[in-house]
């Protein structure tokens, strides 16, 4: 790849329009329901406008391009010459996909994919409209760029910059239309405000208060502009809003960014002098904005406040102030809208010059690779081991006779503070990896519309709790399966229109995800009101398929029944289409969330829908367990996984096919050793009186085991990888002494044991 | 497996602190070779102090159901969980009693940390890989491919160990058992 860029800045590249290209896709859906919601478009045009801009600066003109043609329809949306309709839809969301792909092949050092070209010329068309007011700039971003350095480098003069500008007509709203000439009359003294602050900046006295002025009337411009719309002018204005604050931080930056602020001023003049006469000019400004990131590189990253709270509230606006009384609230969405923007692109353009200073606008986040927060787990839990030990020693040197009470008790004291301290430190670091599930839900609405155009039916897709918090891996892990429960929903689950309305439902299906914490576990709900699973059918097939026999379906409940369809390769549709029915989706699903050491439940109701609830823990590296002896050893059982702990009587207890069951209540219990289990050495074994009855599915087991130890919320550690082959055991843990106890992977030990009684 | 846990914290102390020796005295290649020599059975061998973590005293291992004779079980070293193997076992030798000499050498071998039993462990020794011959087949009772070559001291013969390919093979052996 001929690039050449810092790996470090790719990387950047790749994680920021990542985010941004997901909200674009949930975005565009979204939009596809609310077609002329101008706030909307706004958002989707600047995320594309932003990967766009990003993108040109490491020149990869493949991903421009595509970026460019979309934009450019985008904005003849926005300028109400189109309309958003589902071709254009596709349209878009395609675009969408060849970002992805193209960012993929950017992240794995491939040469990027050109985009098809039919879609570029599509895309473009639709841009142009049939109107004048063909969108954006027609001089590749790529072209462009080369000419407006040359220039910029040469001799960064107050001149305007004179070629190449692309020049369309304005085109606003009626409404805003009117405001212009107040616009107008006021950029000329903007303008004049601006260069003297600008002159003041380059003298030598209070270079300072210059720059403090600057940034005034810059912010105060570029949220006057953005109100009409002009994107590229508000941008400008913005970088140099926010430049201006940091110059008024650091004035030893001014001779670095002085030039680039004069070429910016220069840009925007030439803007303003066209806007008298009523056309908007794009110009070619990646560069000077890159540059001025550069120059302002060099400055220290730590104290950056956001410039949108430093800033005074600008007492007088502008003239426009006045007649937009009127409608104070769409002004205020506008500005807000603006403002936020405006520290995006502002960034932006500092990110180019390859500095993660922090953000313009008031968001105080910082990226952080995983794997150093994964490192500092561990470390905190070593932590909370030390600690442990600390704690005990201090208990047992209390109880040492030459021990001066005074001494014991301030170790006492240090060691219960320690306690609190490590234990704040856990549950801190547990929270950096947490994030919110719309992360994840946010990717379905784009499903549920492919899967509503691929099966022709009518689906709307509801999310509620979204903003529910969850471990980072959890997430990872649980977007697979929910894609499956959602493709079942859709294609089996919800009938088409027509099925529908004569059964007297809504035409609409509707799929609702639901999150909510349960303690410490999360549960989500998959909900539809479809058809519902049919009882008969599942039983058919599950005895066509040996898995039961007539006698044994007639006696089980529902719910027993339906279980049946997470068994491998269960599949009732009677014809496989490319979306589901292969029967390899349901046991993915269990597995996944078993992996999780979370549970699945299913219950229908036929005519009413299906509603499948996972319930999850919130992290995966923590457990809470019951520790139980065996005999000299300690085994930690997952405490999700126990039904009951019970002491079977002996005439309770018999024997079937060389297999102990007890009988418990109605049903039969097998019953597992787990000194056999386990292989222990007859030498070392001991009585087990006791049974863990433990669930897996809809199967139940009963692990003897010699002594029950208590609850304790344990680390999960994976076993070396030569360990691996040790069946029933998942991994391992440290226990508050120092030693290490396996963790009884309670699936395994459950399909062994039924495998065991079946056969 | 709970009772010998008080005094664990002595026992990293002064593992530690054999560590701290074995790695001061390790830095300069060349010709020289510098060792980790210890006892299997009155025999002597030795590996490369480079390849050597850190030396235990023994500790409580936990078992591990169904993993191969020679992984005597599993320990928390500092909150990662590494296997323990018994060097005996693995050299097919009969099994020895453990005793206030016996050690755990922890070794990293393919990325992966183990941790091998040993009766004893001798010294830190430094020889000159001239004196270093290729194994003979039939020097001594353990396989002659895990064996790197012999050392001719004045005094004595030490049987220079090629952990990777011991623990390498330990690691394949386990995968066709799981297959």
């Amino acid at each position: 790849m001929g690039h050449g860029f810092d790996q470090e800045i790719v990387q950047d590249f790749l994680t920021e329009s990542g985010e941004l290209i997901d909200q674009l896709e949930g975005d565009l859906v979204v939009l596809e329901a609310s077609p002329r919601d101008p706030e909307l478009l706004n958002k989707v045009f600047r995320a594309l406008h932003t990967i766009k801009g990003s993108a040109s600066f490491l020149q990869l003109t493949n991903l421009v391009r595509i970026a460019h043609a979309a934009e450019s329809a985008l904005n003849a949306a926005r300028n109400s010459v189109v309309t958003v309709d589902s071709a254009m839809m596709n349209l878009l969301l395609e675009t969408v996909d060849i970002i992805k792909t193209q960012m993929q092949q950017l992240g794995s050092g491939q040469d990027l994919a050109e985009p098809r070209a039919e879609l570029v010329t599509m895309l473009t068309a639709i841009g142009e409209g049939k109107q004048i007011s063909s969108a954006g700039p027609h001089a590749s971003a790529a072209n462009a760029a080369p000419a407006a350095k040359q220039e910029t480098n040469a001799k960064p003069t107050e001149n305007a910059p004179t070629q190449g500008p692309s020049v369309k007509k304005l085109v606003l709203g009626p409404g805003k239309a009117d405001l212009l000439e107040y616009l107008v009359a006021d950029l000329d003294e903007t303008m004049n405000k601006v260069q003297a602050s600008l002159n003041q900046l380059a003298g030598s006295e209070n270079a300072k208060g210059g720059a403090v002025q600057l940034a005034e009337t810059c912010e105060q411009l570029s949220r006057c502009v953005e109100f009409f719309e002009f994107a590229q002018m508000g941008e400008l204005a913005g970088a140099m809003a926010s430049a201006a604050v940091k110059l008024s931080q650091d004035e030893g930056l001014v001779a670095g960014v002085l030039p680039q602020l004069k070429s910016l001023c220069a840009l925007v003049t030439t803007q303003a002098e066209g806007l008298k006469t009523g056309e908007v000019r794009e110009l070619a400004a990646d560069d000077v904005l890159g540059n001025l990131g550069s120059a302002l590189a060099g400055m220290a990253v730590t104290s950056a406040a956001p410039s949108a709270t430093t800033m005074p509230p600008a007492p007088t606006i502008s003239s426009t102030d006045t007649p937009l009384a009127a409608e104070p609230t769409d002004r205020e969405a506008t500005n807000n809208a603006a403002k936020s923007d405006q520290a995006k692109s502002v960034d932006k353009a500092a990110d180019k010059g390859g500095e993660k200073h922090g953000a313009a606008g008031g968001e105080n986040t910082i990226r952080v690779e995983v794997g150093r927060l994964e490192a500092l787990m561990n470390l905190v839990g070593e932590l909370v081991l030390q600690k442990n030990r600390i704690t005990a020693l201090t208990r047992k040197a209390a109880g040492v006779r030459e021990m001066e009470a005074e001494l014991a008790e301030a170790m006492g004291l240090a060691a219960g503070s320690l306690d609190r301290v490590t234990s704040d430190i856990q549950t801190a670091v547990m929270r950096t990896r947490m994030q919110p599930l719309d992360k994840l839900f946010g990717r379905y609405p784009r499903l549920i519309r492919d899967l509503a155009s691929k099966t022709g039916k009518q689906i709307q897709l509801v999310i509620e709790g979204g903003d529910t918090e969850v471990d980072k891996s959890v997430i990872e892990e649980l977007g697979d399966p929910l894609v499956h429960l959602i493709r079942n929903s859709a294609d089996h689950g919800l009938e088409g229109p027509e099925e529908r309305t004569k059964a007297g439902k809504n035409a609409l299906g509707t799929i609702t995800l639901r999150a909510s914490h349960e303690g410490s576990h999360v549960r989500v709900l998959v909900m539809d009101d479809g058809r519902g699973l049919a009882r008969e059918r599942i039983a058919k097939k599950a005895i066509e398929r040996g898995l039961a026999t007539q006698e044994q379906i007639s006696a089980m409940s529902d719910r027993e029944v339906f279980n049946f369809i997470f068994e491998a390769g269960f599949s009732t549709a009677e014809k496989v289409s490319d979306l589901s029915g292969r029967g390899v989706g349901m046991d993915v699903v269990r597995t996944n969330i078993q992996k999780l050491k979370g549970s699945i439940e299913l219950s229908s109701q036929a005519g009413n829908g299906t509603t499948v609830a996972i319930t999850i823990p919130l992290t995966v590296a923590i457990l809470q367990a019951m520790m139980v002896g065996v005999g000299p050893e300690i085994y930690a059982v997952p405490l999700t996984s126990i039904l009951e702990i019970v002491r079977p009587q002996a005439d309770q207890v018999s024997s079937i096919g060389g297999h102990q069951v007890m009988r418990l209540r109605d049903s039969v219990l097998p019953l597992v050793s787990s000194a056999e289990l386990f292989e222990q050495p007859t030498d070392r074994r001991s009585e087990q009186p006791f049974a863990v009855v433990l669930q897996s599915g809809q199967k139940q087991v009963g692990l003897m085991v010699s002594r029950l130890i208590g609850q304790q919320e344990v680390v999960i550690k994976p076993l070396d990888e030569g360990e691996r082959t040790a069946r029933a055991v998942s991994g391992a843990t440290v226990r508050d002494d120092g030693g290490v106890s396996l963790i009884v992977d309670v699936e395994q030990l459950v399909r062994m044991a039924q495998g065991g009684q079946n056969r | 497996m709970a009772n010998g846990t008080s005094n664990q914290t002595q026992q990293n102390n002064a593992a530690s602190a054999t560590a701290v020796v074995a790695g001061k005295i390790g830095g300069n290649a060349g010709q020289e070779l510098q060792l980790v020599t210890f006892e299997v059975s009155s025999e002597e061998f030795a590996v490369d102090i480079l390849a050597v973590q850190e030396i235990n005293r023994m500790m409580d291992l936990t078992r591990v159901p169904q993993s191969p004779a020679d992984v005597e079980g599993v320990i928390n070293l500092r909150g990662k969980i590494i296997p323990v193997i018994d060097l005996r076992k693995r050299f097919g030798m009969e099994a020895g009693k453990r005793d206030e000499h016996s050690r755990i050498i922890v070794v990293e071998v393919h990325g992966r940390v183990i941790g091998f039993i040993v009766d004893r462990v001798h010294e830190v020794l430094r020889i000159s890989s001239d004196i270093v011959e290729p194994a003979p087949a039939m020097v001594c009772s353990i396989r002659s491919e895990f064996i790197a070559g012999v050392g001719k001291l004045q005094d004595r013969l030490i049987i220079l160990l090629d952990i990777a390919k011991l623990f390498a093979d330990q690691a394949s052996e386990q995968l066709a058992k799981a297959a």
